[in-house]
């Protein structure tokens, strides 16, 4: 079996009395478009703050690609192909949609190259012009972000960060306060891109997590409950128990 | 907020361009005296609100300190003057002072930015920089080489700019003429730079710092690195303009104090930050303002300032320049 893409290993984190994440053991492997779900408080945002080095564990560790990556800074464990989407559309809403997308491209580049910034980065452009076609915004670069429909501006985040062709990507809720439509809409985004990545996604949605769900995690005060395919865990009673019955502590 | 820098079409910036800067260069051919003085003294203080510009507009660090790296350039000119004195000595005296400021904002600004201190707290660790400078600056153990109060006074403060050994100008402190082109011709160089940073990735950058520093952290930027830079610069400007002001006015711990820092950030509100353009014309209006004001109401003009600028905070809080997006928005809503 090939190395996993990323591994988490009895991961631990406590904010003052409470335990966020409670030793939780992750594995996932390259290629993987993997589905996270758990009532709130679970600890799933948690978890991804964990892996981007927003927040520093208590005890275990972050793997990625063989790699320890527990203690990097969040620019740090950018570079090193792991990427984010919040779950609040996080973009530059004071600048165009091309803008942004240039931005997002310079981001593995020094301070010098870009005071004295020479146009030969033709290659740079390609790639935006190819991300706005898989984001669905081609033509309108010099928008104004903040014009932008809520969809619009989490498929704006989704394409910043695929930038730099990242190896994981982390969506959080990525179809969260969308219409039904654009909601299918970033579905098959997401599976577009899940073909040359992996993929972790927070997601509540249960049409969402039936279109592209391969296999699913629950977590469940900071540790895992169940994993499975969909079916597997629709069908879990333990789940559905933490859903329906005991939701809410 | 509307871009002064893009206002209009090319050909109209162009011709205006133009107008401004026969303007500019005519100006002491037809002034008085009194007039040219007050006018490079402004234009230094233009300089000083542009680099602070720099930091707030664009970047959203707001430095209550800021007039202390011009102190900075000013004294180190001043003392290098004292203290020296050979062909280029003044050169020598503005590069030490620039020197120094960027040195002095690197390493402030790498404990600052790797420790995280941002918004509010950058303001007041920039401010507690004034009370320290402040009594440095008044130290009466310092005396004999800062002036205390009273600061760098007497004539050894003229110098001599141009190319030693070719074409040298004295300035001192009457030379109206040498002193208003020098700071011209100052203020058009780092206006260039600017308009020219702030075009830059590198501009972009910083004003996406300033809309979204978490976003831009997640793209691989490391934001503090940037932080440190831009300061770094905006202090060298700052220490730039301090230097050049040298024989217009006095060179005293003043520049320390909190109403003088202050004031760099009401010049830039009044104008338009974030605009290069807003924080020269706001320097311009509020100065000559004051002067008028202070003549008619000896004792009210502080007061009647204060209120000023109140409104203009109030009710324009984009400045002087955002009153043209203002016009455009409500001419279009009423057509």
């Amino acid at each position: 079996m090939a190395s996993p893409a990323i591994e988490l290993k009895n991961l631990s984190k406590r904010f003052g009395g409470l335990q966020v994440i409670d030793h939780l053991d992750l594995t996932i492997k390259p290629g993987e478009l993997r589905c996270i779900i758990g009532p709130n408080g679970a600890g799933k945002t948690t978890l991804f703050d964990l892996i981007t080095g927003r927040i520093k564990p208590d005890e275990g560790q972050v793997i990625f690609e063989g790699r320890d990556i527990t203690y990097l800074k969040p620019y740090n464990v950018s570079r090193a192909g792991i990427v984010r989407k919040f779950q609040i559309p996080s973009v530059f809403d004071e600048l165009t949609i091309l803008e942004n997308l240039h931005i997002a491209a310079h981001g593995q580049q020094g301070i010098g190259s870009l005071i004295f910034y020479r146009r030969t980065e033709t290659s740079a452009l390609d790639r935006v012009n190819e991300i706005m076609e898989v984001i669905h915004l081609s033509g309108r670069g010099d928008e104004l972000v903040k014009t932008l429909s809520h969809g619009e501006k989490q498929w704006l985040e989704i394409g910043m960060v695929l930038s730099y062709k990242p190896r994981l990507i982390l969506l959080d809720e990525p179809t969260a306060g969308m219409s039904a439509h654009d909601t299918m809409e970033t579905s098959h985004i997401i599976r577009e891109i899940s073909r040359s990545m992996t993929a972790v996604v927070i997601e509540h949605d249960i049409k969402f997590l039936k279109e592209l769900a391969e296999y699913v995690t629950v977590l469940d005060r900071g540790a895992v409950l169940a994993e499975g395919t969909f079916q597997e865990i629709e069908a879990n009673s333990l789940v559905r128990d933490v859903y329906l019955g005991r939701g809410g502590q | 907020m509307v871009d002064p820098l893009t206002w209009g079409t090319k050909r109209t910036r162009r011709i205006l361009v133009v107008v401004i800067l026969l303007a500019m260069g005519v100006f002491p051919l037809v002034g008085d005296d009194y007039n040219i003085v007050l006018v490079s003294r402004i234009i230094c203080l233009s300089i000083l609100a542009i680099s602070l510009d720099l930091l707030w507009g664009y970047t959203g660090l707001l430095s209550f300190g800021h007039g202390v790296f011009f102190g900075i350039g000013s004294y180190s000119l001043g003392l290098t003057l004292k203290y020296f004195s050979f062909p280029g000595v003044a050169y020598i005296g503005v590069l030490i002072g620039i020197s120094v400021s960027i040195i002095a904002a690197t390493i402030l600004g790498y404990f600052l930015f790797y420790g995280r201190i941002s918004g509010v707290y950058f303001c007041i660790i920039t401010l507690a920089l004034t009370t320290i400078f402040f009594s440095v600056g008044n130290h009466p153990g310092l005396f004999h080489i800062l002036g205390g109060n009273n600061g760098l006074v007497g004539p050894f403060l003229y110098h001599k700019f141009g190319i030693p050994g070719v074409w040298e100008y004295q300035r001192t402190m009457v030379s109206y003429l040498a002193n208003y082109y020098t700071a011209l011709v100052v203020f058009l160089m780092v206006f260039a730079f600017c308009y020219y940073l702030v075009k830059s990735p590198f501009g972009k950058i910083l004003q996406a710092l300033k809309n979204n520093e978490d976003r831009l952290e997640y793209l691989g930027y490391n934001v503090a690195n940037f932080k440190i830079v831009i300061f770094a610069i905006a202090c060298g400007l700052a220490a730039l303009s301090g230097a050049i002001s040298v024989p217009l006015q006095t060179t005293n711990p003043v520049v320390f104090g909190l109403s003088f820092n202050a004031s760099i950030i009401i010049w830039i509100a009044v104008g338009g930050r974030g605009t290069l353009l807003g924080p020269a014309i706001g320097t311009l209006l509020v100065n000559y303002m004051e002067i008028w004001l202070s003549s008619e109401f000896q004792y009210l003009w502080v007061f009647l300032m204060g209120v000023f600028f109140i409104l203009v905070i109030v009710f324009q809080p984009d400045g002087l320049l955002g009153l043209n997006l203002r016009l455009r928005k409500l001419v279009r809503s009423n057509a």
